[in-house]
């Protein structure tokens, strides 16, 4: 009699850690996937705009009418060179990187692991792509999106 | 012991195990929430940079406007912050910030802008330099007209704003 009592008492104790247990699990599934949610980043979407409007040394036929990002982007989709004979792409290219190193402070040693920036356009095919840092140091990532005319759309991830 | 007393102790210990086991459940769900809450106050400094950086960037004296052809988002117009940094005394308390710097990222130079080696400098500290307080920080295009050749364009460029202001 007293051992069945015991086994009873042990019973509904396993069944208060199986409850609880399903709670965890349930919990943290919804944590997980919110996770995996784009979160919007106001300092990614302020660079990109920034981006955007930075004048290149890159002029098509106009003298000193030099090109921003965001047209010498249309140019290297058009696949047309700068007055000075370079190639829109390989400028859009060496300019974004050399923004890119000069903004942001990235590695271990840093608040910012990692990030990854590219542009691309209808086609869902890559004007630029590039990756600072390690991604698999990070814990969490927010970034932005930008986009315009003929379906371009820039984007920044920054991992945290 | 008496029967009674043992069921008492029984019980005593059920509850023990009990409160330990639910304690524990709740210091695990403390430490999820503790790192989450690290991640929105980093969100909303972030937010808060961008506040402050949209409240400055849209008042007339730092405003590119439409002097650049286009309405640039969040623009300052670099050769009217210049001017600005000469009567800054009269806007000690303007904006409620006790320094707003302008770092350029485009460039060699690691001096401080004054009207001899503009635009060739780095950062434009309009208030005082050593500055004690909360620093936020976000990106901006900076403009100013430049020529070659005599022939002026328009020179926007990647930009940091760091503006420093106490709580109080």
């Amino acid at each position: 009699m007293k051992t069945k009592k015991a086994q009873h008492e042990m019973v509904g104790f396993a069944l208060i850690i199986i409850v609880v247990a399903i709670l965890i699990i349930v919990v943290l599934s919804l944590t997980h996937n919110k996770k995996t949610d784009f979160e919007e980043s106001p300092l990614a979407s302020s660079f990109l705009q920034s981006l955007l409007y930075q004048t290149t040394n890159c002029s098509i036929n106009y003298g000193s009418n030099f090109l921003s990002i965001r047209e010498l982007t249309k140019a290297c989709l058009a696949d047309e060179d700068c007055e000075d004979g370079n190639s829109a792409c390989a400028l859009l290219n060496s300019t974004i990187d050399k923004i890119l190193n000069e903004s942001f402070q990235v590695g271990e040693k840093y608040p910012l692991k990692s990030l990854e920036f590219k542009i691309t356009h209808s086609q869902n095919q890559f004007l630029y792509s590039s990756n600072l840092g390690n991604q698999t140091n990070s814990s969490s990532s927010r970034g932005s999106m930008q986009e315009f005319e003929n379906g371009i759309k820039f984007y920044l991830d920054l991992y945290y | 012991m008496k029967k009674a007393q043992m069921k008492i102790q029984q019980m005593a210990f059920m509850l023990i195990a009990v409160t330990i086991f639910f304690v524990l459940v709740g210091m695990f769900f403390l430490t999820i929430k503790m790192a989450t809450l690290k991640k929105d106050a980093a969100f909303l400094k972030e937010q808060e940079a961008k506040l402050l950086l949209d409240k400055l960037a849209s008042s007339p004296e730092f405003s590119c406007g439409t002097s650049f052809d286009e309405q640039i988002p969040n623009c300052i117009d670099f050769d009217k912050v210049m001017v600005l940094k000469s009567k800054i005394s009269n806007y000690s308390k303007f904006w409620g910030v006790s320094n707003i710097e302008i770092i350029r990222q485009d460039t060699k130079s690691t001096e401080s802008c004054t009207p001899q080696n503009y635009p060739d400098c780095k950062i434009l500290s309009l208030m005082n330099e050593n500055a004690e307080g909360i620093s936020v920080s976000n990106f901006i295009s900076l403009c100013r007209r430049s020529s070659i050749m005599q022939d002026p364009y328009n020179y926007c460029e990647v930009a940091k704003i760091l503006i420093t202001y106490n709580e109080n």
